[in-house]
């Protein structure tokens, strides 16, 4: 036995098989295996880097870069999570671009799967599944996660875009000229009128007036009449019809193009029986409607957003 | 059919080259056709060396040595382009004679690049013909290597220029240890003489020296036996030896004097140097090695996939390779494919920098390791011809073992083992070429054909299909890279965008400056590029004003000014001129002269890259600013007299010219340095034709050993 045992040894070291057996002791020895790994993730992903440009520009313009070819953004961003499995910007990024390119239900897995860290909630995630769930008319499950995205910190997110390897890469497009604190506080302003939005169609008008104000209240947001015109919907509701035309009048002292407000000011008008103020107030408002000014009403323009 | 196949090959030597060599190189050819009809370009730092060797041929074929190149970031010594193409190159020559006969320049720069390869690729034929002793196996790794992406390589990088020399004194070298001829002894010296007039010495000093050290432990008998032999033969060849380490010493020189020039501080590599911690502008921060190791070029990670998407610089080996070292696992192993083992596992060590921690060792303690950036040359150099060798030693005593037994059975099924866990693991890879699939076929029918058939059948049977199994998965290879190359280059050649059209000339205006002399570097990088352009436009401007400023940032930014508004004052240094070479003239006009030639001031008679010759014709003695940069080696001559050469406007040539009517004539260096570069080409030409006598002596005896 001992002998077989013997020459099976003798044999199998013989053989060429034992290069691959000394090769791999060799490795284990002297090579660091982790900084190799590391290095051969590294260069994966340097060179799968896409250009971003397309990227933010389609997020400006959703509209006017239509066809974009989102293959080398996701690729990045799929590369980056089978490397990170755990990284919420790479699960957000990837979510963004899956949404646009007709992979919705996987966009809205990785957003949900980003929508917290350690615990806290995470602005942008919560937003944009907020967005989703809104244009699909699922109004209750829009309020939740809107109103988990105004309640969340916005320092924290912008603290993790600014100390995110993939986010630096985007700042420093040539196409990004933006700042990260106007466009954090733009979209803290589309949460709102989402969420107000939202409250609307489901009726709940003292839970809007309760946004609505703490909206108002916040210097550092942007859209103001949009929140007054929403504080006098949800006073309207209240039938405070009073206190709601005096919110859409300040409304309109701040932006005079919006025909919504004409329209519930003719309704008031009519209301109260003066007819005469409620066909001037429908004639503006019928005009203004004409002119399809795209930013009114204040609920369609909302889009997914990655910054 | 074997007889006669040796018969041929055995009595007719040119028939072997013929058939085995140059055939395959042919097929070779028609994979990179495009590159060779012009339908593609050189690559990234091919396409620099290309420029250089181009310009230095050009310059040399009208006589003239060329020292200075007045094209490169506002002109530069052109010492660093010529120790890295290798000057006195006797091959280099070939471009000379391919223009005389009317080739165009850029397709004899091409013909030289093939015939390289070519060159390197027979030397690789026949160290494989010495080690393997069979035609056949020498065959194999022939054209596993040539088929590789190393031929890619030489449209991308320069290593070639590196690689031939290297390649051909490990040949000379094996031969000389069979049989210490006259031939292989001066073939090893002019190929050392080559390495150490071409880039850096330093990737075949390691080679080298590892190849010693294990070739000591492998083969300590044959070692002592080898150095007892090369003693003797010097001795009894005392003329020979001293002629060839006089050569050694003399080819020494220009390196030298480059790395003292390197010192001075007067031309700067910026990118490669941050961090160096060495005084030479061409040593190489630690930090910046990385980034040529092997790990960052993925040869790990990419040997079996996207060879749809091949692009240059990628690895790719047919997979013939991959196939006879699977088949070899149980073959039987020896003492040389351990040694070639090992040496390819040290260099990997080195390769592969921050995950081993040898790079960093060597580069602490072996001072030329600092010289060294491009690490992953060291697979093409030695690692990858050594692992073809090896899987093909590997190869042969698989077919041995085969032939000693007489289980045929045992062994199909063996074969058919290790095919088809290839082709599941290729399929596990996905995007896997036909070609490939049709390699492993052929190679599959290869050994049914050896196992079943008689050697005299099989062997010639096996050359076809071979060729085949690896011309075949290439061509599609290279086919993949050419379709892919193509639209990226004619976006360049044609920008379709205004962006790309204001990139391209940003980045032909402003290139990065891999080199550069130092004050034209500080320059750069001080003045906003509008007014460097602006001043740049005008080759010669007279001034009536000269004032002395302090080399300091503030200056430069009343350099830049003066500049934008072409006012009338040089600025010279006040740390390199004297006060008698300051002026200040307060009836002067407040512009400058920017076109003395149209004003007929100045008119342009003769220039070259190291001379100038001037006619002036001033009412008042001025200022010329010629704005090519200065340089320490540039001398003035006003009418046949030495006149003091200024560095003016920061990083120009300046000097005061009389009024009247005066020639001023500008010449780089001086003439023994010229004298110096051609006696050095005189003594490779020299020692190359001699070598050939010798080598055809030797050939007459026994050429492929």
């Amino acid at each position: 036995m001992l002998k077989i045992i013997n020459n099976t040894m003798k044999w199998a070291f013989s053989r060429f098989g034992v290069i691959y057996i000394i090769v791999f002791v060799f490795c284990l020895i002297f090579v660091d295996l982790k900084t190799l790994d590391m290095r051969i993730k590294v260069r994966h992903l340097n060179s799968a880097i896409p250009d971003f440009i397309p990227m933010i520009n389609f997020s400006r313009a959703p509209d006017q870069n239509q066809g974009l070819d989102w293959a080398p953004c996701k690729n990045y961003f799929e590369l980056i999570l089978r490397f990170m499995p755990d990284d919420v910007v790479a699960q957000q990024l990837l979510g963004f671009v899956d949404y646009y390119s007709g992979q919705q239900e996987k966009a809205v897995a990785l957003f949900k799967s980003a929508s917290s860290f350690h615990e806290q909630n995470l602005f942008l995630s919560n937003y944009n599944l907020g967005v989703i769930t809104y244009k699909k008319g699922m109004y209750p499950q829009a309020v939740e996660y809107l109103l988990k995205a105004i309640a969340s910190n916005p320092q924290l997110t912008l603290v993790i875009m600014q100390n995110s390897i993939i986010y630096r890469q985007i700042f420093a497009s040539p196409a990004f000229g933006y700042s990260l604190e106007n466009e954090m506080d733009d979209a803290q302003s589309d949460a709102y009128i989402l969420l107000l939005s939202s409250l609307h169609a489901l009726g709940q008008y003292d839970k809007m007036w309760v946004i609505a104000t703490h909206a108002m209240a916040r210097e550092d947001l942007h859209k103001k009449d949009a929140f007054y015109y929403y504080a006098g919907l949800a006073l309207l509701g209240l039938n405070q019809t009073e206190k709601a035309f005096l919110f859409f009048q300040k409304s309109l002292s701040i932006e005079k193009n919006n025909p919504d407000v004409y329209f519930y000011i003719a309704d008031i008008y009519q209301k109260t029986g003066q007819e005469s103020q409620a066909r001037n107030a429908l004639a503006i408002s019928y005009a203004l409607h004409q002119k399809n000014d795209e930013r009114f009403p204040y609920d369609q323009k909302a889009n997914l957003r990655f910054f | 059919m074997k007889l006669l196949m040796h018969k041929i090959f055995t009595k007719i030597a040119r028939w072997e080259f013929l058939f085995l060599v140059v055939l395959p190189f042919v097929l070779w050819v028609f994979c990179f056709r495009h590159f060779f009809t012009g339908r593609l370009w050189l690559e990234e730092d091919a396409l620099s060396y290309a420029d250089h060797i181009r310009f230095y041929i050009e310059y040399l074929s009208k006589g003239i040595f060329p020292l200075w190149d007045p094209t490169w970031n506002g002109g530069a010594p052109n010492h660093f382009f010529l120790q890295r193409i290798g000057d006195v190159n006797p091959f280099l020559f070939l471009m000379i004679v391919l223009k005389w006969l009317g080739v165009p320049s850029a397709l004899a720069y091409l013909i030289f690049l093939g015939m390289y390869y070519f060159l390197a690729m027979w030397a690789f034929y026949l160290i494989a013909r010495f080690l393997l002793k069979d035609r056949f196996f020498a065959f194999t790794a022939y054209i596993l290597l040539l088929f590789s992406s190393w031929g890619s390589e030489i449209f991308y990088n320069y290593i070639i220029i590196i690689f031939v020399p290297i390649i051909w004194f490990f040949y000379f070298l094996l031969c000389f240890s069979k049989e210490a001829h006259k031939g292989y002894f001066l073939g090893m010296c002019l190929c050392v003489g080559l390495i150490v007039t071409t880039y850096i010495p330093f990737f075949f000093l390691t080679i080298l020296a590892i190849f010693a050290v294990l070739y000591i432990l492998f083969y300590g008998r044959l070692f002592l036996d080898f150095l007892k032999r090369s003693f003797q033969f010097c001795y009894s060849h005392k003329r020979l030896t001293v002629f060839c380490t006089v050569f050694l010493l003399v080819s020494c020189i220009p390196a030298l004097v480059f790395y003292q020039e390197s010192k001075s501080g007067e031309f700067v590599l910026s990118n490669r140097h941050a961090g160096a911690g060495s005084s030479s502008a061409v040593a190489v921060g630690v930090e910046n090695v990385a980034s040529g190791d092997i790990i960052s070029h993925g040869y790990f990670d990419r040997i079996f996939d996207d060879h749809a998407h091949i692009d240059m610089g990628d690895i790719f080996i047919p997979y013939l390779f991959f196939l006879i070292l699977l088949c070899a696992t149980c073959g039987p192993v020896n003492k040389l494919i351990f040694f070639l083992l090992f040496n390819i596992l040290a260099l990997s060590l080195i390769t592969i920098t921050s995950a081993a921690g040898v790079y960093h060792f060597l580069y602490a303690h072996i001072v030329f390791f600092k010289f060294i950036r491009n690490i992953y040359y060291f697979f093409w150099l030695a690692m990858l011809p050594m692992g073809v060798l090896l899987s093909v030693r590997a190869f042969k005593s698989l077919l041995t073992s085969i032939d000693a037994g007489d289980k045929k059975t045992g062994w199909l099924m063996y074969i058919i083992v290790c095919h088809a866990a290839f082709i599941w693991f290729l399929w596990a890879q996905g995007g896997v070429l036909a070609g490939a699939w049709a390699a492993v076929g052929l190679v599959f029918l290869y050994f049914l054909i050896y196992l079943f058939f008689e050697k005299n059948i099989s062997r010639p049977v096996g050359f076809c299909l071979f060729l085949a199994a690896v011309c075949i998965q290439s061509a599609q290879v290279y086919g993949c890279l050419g379709d892919k190359l193509f639209p990226m280059q004619q976006e360049i050649a044609h920008p379709k965008s205004i962006q790309q059209v204001s990139a391209n000339i940003a980045n032909q205006r402003h290139p990065d400056l891999y080199y550069a002399l130092s004050w034209f570097a500080v320059l750069f990088n001080t003045i906003e590029p509008r007014v460097m352009d602006s001043y740049e436009s005008h080759p010669f401007i007279l001034y009536d004003n000269v004032v002395p400023y302090a080399d300091s940032q503030e200056s430069l930014k009343v350099l830049e000014k003066a500049m934008a508004a072409n006012a009338n004052i040089a600025y010279v240094s006040k740390f390199e001129s004297h006060p008698g070479d300051w002026h200040n003239d307060p009836d002067a006009s407040s512009a400058a002269n920017v076109n003395p030639i149209v004003s007929g001031r100045l008119s342009l008679l003769s220039s070259d890259p190291n001379s100038m010759k001037i006619k002036t014709h001033l009412e008042t003695r001025q200022f010329l600013v010629i704005n090519n940069n200065y340089h320490s080696d540039w001398h003035a001559f006003i009418n046949g007299r030495g006149a003091p050469l200024l560095r003016a406007n920061a990083a120009f040539k300046g000097l005061w010219i009389p009024a009247g009517d005066s020639t001023v004539v500008l010449r780089f260096s001086n003439p023994l340095r010229y004298l110096w570069h051609y006696l050095l080409i005189a003594l490779y030409w020299g020692t190359f034709v001699y070598f050939l006598v010798l080598i055809k002596q030797a050939k007459q005896k026994k050429f492929y050993a």
